[in-house]
């Protein structure tokens, strides 16, 4: 007998229970193994998962970094402000009849589970007008606190509702996307999920929603006393307005103390047409706006992936990763254009965290970190004084019928008498690099962009939207000539004894073309006009093309765009970075690093061109303000900054100094010599006479200074939308680049000014650089002129 | 007149009280104390501004647990075979109690539907589920059936048996209550299996069974059909889609009994965590979850420990019984009660779909803890009388296709 027959039971039925009791012995080995890999293997994860239940995390508000301008100005701050918001359910009239359903229920509730569900609709039906009547009558009442008509009111709501829709809508088909991507991951080939399946509640639809947006305290404190008064109502009463329903949100607004600043503009020492002993006040609109930026409210998807504040664990449960990150459900204010938007990850903060532990009652709290302060080299109130004197009640950046000139291009139809002319202007402290002032006019106040923002991106000539002093290319005309100097004498292609002759077109056998602007205008030439032939101060002096055609001969197309590129112009040069530029977004860059054509494909003729800062070359009047500083240091670069934080960068082109020194005594001789293209402007009289002023008049002052006029590609635009782009400008930028120090000493500050379409260097930039210099006297950055003697008119002491 | 009164005749002649009933009513006693306390554990607030949701229920319980006690020992006092005689009145009055149940225009304070269930009748103070008493019911009349019968080892034989399973099984199914429907079809089966009725017809009876189980499918209601799908899903690893709403009760379970850990956690942390992770049905139907975390894996195993010693005192006494209906009442109520132990176990650990099935002793529950009291005093009754020294041992058949 075998060990197995010894052991089976004799009885049938006893060896049936014995066949029972296996199944159920066996059976016991799957759900302890299964309680051993949920308690051993995965105890640990699990515990801490359970864990979380017992905490409450709720995320508090910090405050963003202020930007301040070099002395401290506030330009743009958080300031606390009140928002009222109704919760959504209130908003699309859902509560109504969620109130009725509940009332029904009361009413009928020992039938209430046996009915079925039309039953049920029917008798909330019966109770919801009541409720309706209290909702109209809680929209009354906040109509009437905040001061705006119910149709208003209607409309935001509306916009809420919509927005809210669009919100659940894409909610949904992400997660079911989402869903699809984790159960394909998960293994399971194929896999759908329907809309159906991903349908969820989404937050918005639970929560209240700003409906009247930074009111004042006094309206502030009026909804929050309604909100009192509803919750100081008895239990049982049906208000819409408490638990939740109207909230008056404590918050932040970004603020902007300079965007509206009214200036005072002294025209005393205007030219004489614009001259007027009484003051003007303008108003500046957005001061620096381009530079300091704006923010946003919303939470874009790049934003999240880019900082994510939330992250989702493989149990599906969710975590905080960050708390500076972003999250779509948030009220947020992010950086969207300018400062605000290039140092967000400084200014943006840490919000704090509270956590409440349940079991314990404990609750600990992680303060706010607020963000840090980002400090520019700015100085607003010579920002808006800069700013204040392109506006056109001024008249500087004005069509004027002295601007046109007998060489003025007749191919070109001049701007009619009267229009309003854009432009730009930088001022560079030459000692540091700073950039002291960064115009571009048009610009815009934060109120505008918000109330009307078609103002700012679609008016297709002003363009206030951009940024021109970094942004916009300009050929650079005459400007060029001092920095071309300095790098043919610098490579050893010119020396400061050489005379060169003038003869009024580079090439003998070709008279109308490659002219110098003598021969267009006056039919003669600087060798004529002087005596002599000329050097390289007289070149500068005189603005000769034909000497500087030969410079940019002599360089050829290799040398002179090597020299550009040292001089910080083109993609090959080391950059400024200023920080207005969101790494993140390479395509989006504001800072315009100029243009200059690729040297082996260059041809001579091209480089003679580049000679007088025409041909393939474009650049920004920041470039032209570097390259005056850095001819002012005697070839020391340092790339200009924009904020306080970011490190000196020095470059030293080894220039020679003789280059240096012709061009600077050019370039002050261009002012002080009645030969120099920016010593004089010239007004017909009414009695038919014609009289002179000089372009700069501040004699305690060493000015030098160069005017451009620069050939410009016209401004094209599709405007009425036909198709077909419209010429809606022509002509030639205005350009003057000056530096200017105390009288005899070096230079302390490089201007550059241009007006787009302005014509004459002289004739439109000059005065209005002649006023930028003003602006600098009156920020005490350079010393005001001597007393006027009595009896004695300030133009006439200065003419003198 | 007590005197004269033959008592022996109530109670039987030869009674001992050397038997191995007494693991089973151990365990039913230690299973009982350990489901109060996983009661107050799961219902308990875990800090004073909590508020307390389902109070009360520890006392209650403690009440139905003196209840159950009690008719546990109503059972085991007068001899089975006065039982027996109560088999099928008591079946007919258990299935009357379920048509009513259907009956629409009862009144929903007297049937109050829950989730959707007309399977409670409002007696007041507790409620009453008639399905729970059906199943001791149905056990009684199906050992009555099979008492002193041996045409049930051919393949008609099984129709009858099948028949009287099917009204019980259908008019909880209306209810609808598919989880304690599905109770009948193992204790039918084990029934059969312990009549003697022959292994390769049962085993083309389950075959066929499990074809049509899952011919069904279509047939499930649309939430039924979810919950299967859900749990497909979790056991696959995909913990997101319906971890807020199908899968919410499983993966919580699952999650409140892997924090449990091999030991447990103590007390007050128990308690939290029960509360604040929110599962639903923590005091009933998903009580397994509890008694894991706080007392670990190895409280687990020693709950399922005590079912299996319960078990073994059943088997024990059916063994040692000689007497047809005592025999298969004990093996019809052991394979109700493991079959629920199975269920509801692998619900809680996410191996099923949550169908509402009870933990047997440990979840909340009077018309629960009075149907596994009595199921214990059928135990003990059988147990006390010791067997007939000529009797002859039933359900013992010669053949050789069987074991």
């Amino acid at each position: 007998m075998s060990m197995l027959q010894r052991l089976t039971p004799a009885s049938m039925f006893n060896r049936r229970l014995v066949l029972l009791a296996g199944p159920v012995l066996l059976g016991l080995i799957a759900p302890a193994s299964r309680l051993a890999y949920l308690t051993v293997v995965r105890g640990a994860e699990l515990h801490a998962k359970a864990e979380k239940a017992l905490v409450s995390e709720r995320l508090l508000p910090t405050i963003r970094g202020k930007i301040l301008d070099r002395k401290g100005r506030v330009l743009a701050q958080d300031r606390p402000s009140f928002d009222i918001a109704v919760n959504y359910r209130l908003i699309t009239g859902q509560w109504a009849f969620t109130q009725a359903l509940k009332r029904a229920k009361r009413a009928h509730r020992p039938d209430w589970v046996s009915m079925s569900r039309e039953q049920r609709l029917s008798a909330a039906e019966a109770f919801e007008p009541d409720f309706q009547v209290r909702l109209e009558e809680m929209w009354d009442t906040i109509s009437r606190t905040a001061g705006i008509g119910r149709d208003e009111l209607e409309q935001r709501k509306a916009a809420v509702i919509d927005r809210v829709s669009r919100m659940a809508a894409m909610h949904v088909e992400n997660k079911r996307i989402a869903d699809e991507e984790r159960l394909s991951r998960a293994g399971q080939a194929a896999a759908e999920v329907s809309l159906s399946e991903a349908d969820k509640t989404i937050r918005e639809e639970v929560i209240p929603h700003v409906l009247l947006n930074n009111v004042d305290n006094r309206t502030a404190f009026a909804f929050l006393r309604l909100t009192q008064e509803a919750a100081a109502m008895p239990k049982d009463t049906i208000n819409p307005m408490r638990d939740g329903g109207l909230e008056v949100v404590n918050t932040a607004t970004r603020d902007y103390p300079l965007d509206l600043a009214d200036v005072p503009v002294d025209r005393s020492t205007f030219p004489g047409p614009l001259r007027s002993p009484t003051p003007l006040t303008v108003r500046v609109e957005g001061v620096a706006t381009h530079v300091v930026g704006w923010v946003r409210g919303r939470v874009l998807a790049e934003d999240k992936d880019r900082r994510p504040m939330w992250q989702n664990d493989p149990d599906g449960s969710v975590k905080l990763v960050d708390r500076g990150g972003y999250d779509p459900d948030m009220p947020e204010t992010i950086g969207a254009a300018g400062i605000e938007e290039a140092a967000e990850a400084t200014l943006r903060g840490l919000r704090g965290l509270e956590t409440r532990h349940f079991d314990t009652g404990e609750v600990s709290t992680l303060p706010a970190e607020p963000g840090k302060d980002v400090r520019l080299t700015i100085d607003a109130m010579l920002q808006a004084r800069i700013q204040a004197l392109f506006a056109t009640q001024v008249g500087l950046a004005v069509v004027q019928p002295w601007h046109r000139t007998a060489a003025t291009d007749t191919k070109k139809p001049p701007l009619a008498v009267g229009t309003a002319l854009a432009g730009a202007a930088v001022v560079i402290d030459i000692d540091s690099g700073a950039i002291l002032a960064l115009v571009s006019y048009p610009s815009f106040s934060h109120a505008t962009l918000a109330d009307d923002p078609g103002a700012v991106f679609k008016d297709p000539v002003a363009m206030p939207w951009l940024n021109r002093a970094i942004s916009q290319r300009y050929a650079p005309g005459s400007i060029v000539k001092p920095l071309v100097l300095c790098a043919a004498t610098t490579a050893g292609l010119y020396t400061p004894t050489e005379r060169i002759e003038c003869t009024g077109h580079f090439f003998p056998d070709k008279p109308h073309s490659f002219q110098c602007w003598t021969q267009k205008q006056f039919h003669t030439n600087h060798t004529i006009m002087l005596g002599r032939n000329l050097d390289g101060c007289d070149g500068i002096m005189g603005s000769c093309n034909i000497f500087f055609f030969e410079m940019g001969r002599r360089l050829g197309p290799e040398g002179i765009t090597d020299w550009y590129t040292r001089f910080g112009v083109g993609r090959h040069a080391e950059r400024w970075r200023l920080g207005l530029d969101d790494p993140q977004k390479p395509a989006e860059a504001q800072e315009y690093c100029g243009h200059l054509p690729d040297p082996s494909k260059s041809s001579a003729s091209e480089a003679i061109l580049m000679g007088i800062g025409q041909g393939p070359i474009d650049w920004t009047p920041l470039h032209a303000a570097d390259v005056y500083a850095t001819v002012a240091r005697y070839g020391v670069r340092i790339v200009p900054r924009l904020r306080e934080d970011v490190p000196v960068r020095t470059i030293d082109l080894h220039l020679d100094p003789r280059a240096v020194e012709q061009a600077l005594e050019g370039l002050r001789l261009a002012v002080a010599d009645e030969h120099g293209t920016s010593h004089h402007l010239s007004f017909d009289d009414p009695d038919g006479g014609s009289r002179r002023e000089p372009v700069f008049d501040h004699p305690q002052l060493t000015v030098r200074a160069k005017s451009g006029t620069a050939d410009a590609a016209p401004l094209m635009a599709d405007t009425d939308q036909n198709g077909v782009k419209d010429r809606l400008r022509e002509g030639d930028h205005s350009w003057c680049v000056l530096l200017v120090g105390p009288k005899d000493d070096r230079a302390k500050y490089a201007v550059a000014s241009v007006v787009d379409f302005g014509g004459s260097g002289g004739r439109v930039a000059g005065p209005l650089a002649n006023q930028i210099i003003r602006t600098l006297i009156d920020e005490g950055y350079l010393p005001p002129a001597p007393p006027i003697p009595a009896g004695a008119s300030a133009h006439q002491a200065t003419d003198n | 007149m007590r005197g004269d009164f033959p008592i022996h005749l109530l109670v039987g002649r030869d009674l001992t009280f050397r038997h191995c009933a007494w693991l089973t009513v151990a365990a039913s006693l230690a299973l009982s104390l350990v489901g109060i306390y996983a009661i107050d554990v799961g219902t308990a607030p875990a800090a004073p501004p909590m508020p307390v949701t389902l109070e009360g229920l520890v006392l209650r319980q403690s009440l139905f647990l003196l209840v159950g006690i009690c008719a546990g020992a109503a059972i085991a006092v007068p001899h089975y075979r006065y039982v027996r005689l109560l088999a099928w009145p008591a079946m007919s009055i258990a299935l009357a109690l379920l048509v009513f149940l259907l009956i629409l225009f009862v009144p929903a304070s007297l049937v109050t539907p829950r989730n959707g269930a007309r399977a409670w009748i409002n007696l007041g103070l507790v409620d009453f589920q008639p399905a729970e008493v059906t199943k001791i019911a149905y056990v009684m009349v199906l050992a009555d059936y099979f008492r002193y019968r041996k045409n049930h080892r051919t393949v008609w034989g099984l129709v009858p048996p099948a028949l009287i399973t099917l009204v019980p099984v259908v008019l909880i199914t209306l209810q609808p209550d598919l989880g304690t429907a599905i109770l009948f079809i193992p204790s039918l089966l084990a029934i059969l299996v312990a009549a003697g009725a022959r292994l390769n017809h049962l085993t083309w009876v389950v075959l066929i069974g499990m074809v049509a189980g899952l011919a069904s499918y279509p047939l499930l209601k649309p939430h039924q059909k979810a919950r299967i799908v859900g749990l497909i899903n979790m056991v696959q690893g995909n913990n997101i889609t319906g971890a807020d709403d199908i899968n919410y009760q499983s993966i919580t379970a699952k999650t409140l009994s892997g924090a449990g850990g091999v030991s447990g956690t103590p007390d007050d942390k128990s308690r939290a965590l029960v509360q604040f992770n929110r599962l639903p049905e923590r005091h009933n139907d998903m009580i397994f979850a509890v008694v894991v975390n706080r007392f670990g894996m190895l409280g687990g195993l020693a709950v399922l420990g005590l079912y299996v010693l319960w078990v073994l005192g059943a088997l024990l006494t059916a063994g040692a019984s000689k007497d047809p209906f005592g025999r298969l009442v004990i093996v019809g109520c052991a394979a109700i009660l493991m079959t629920q132990v199975f269920i509801n176990v692998g619900m809680n650990l996410g191996l099923l779909p949550i169908i509402g099935i009870t933990l047997p002793f440990v979840s909340y529950g009077g018309s629960s803890m009075l149907t596994v009291w009595i199921m214990t005093g059928l135990v003990v009754s059988v147990a006390m009388r010791r067997p007939q020294r000529l009797w002859r041992p039933t359900f013992e058949f010669s053949g050789e296709d069987d074991w």
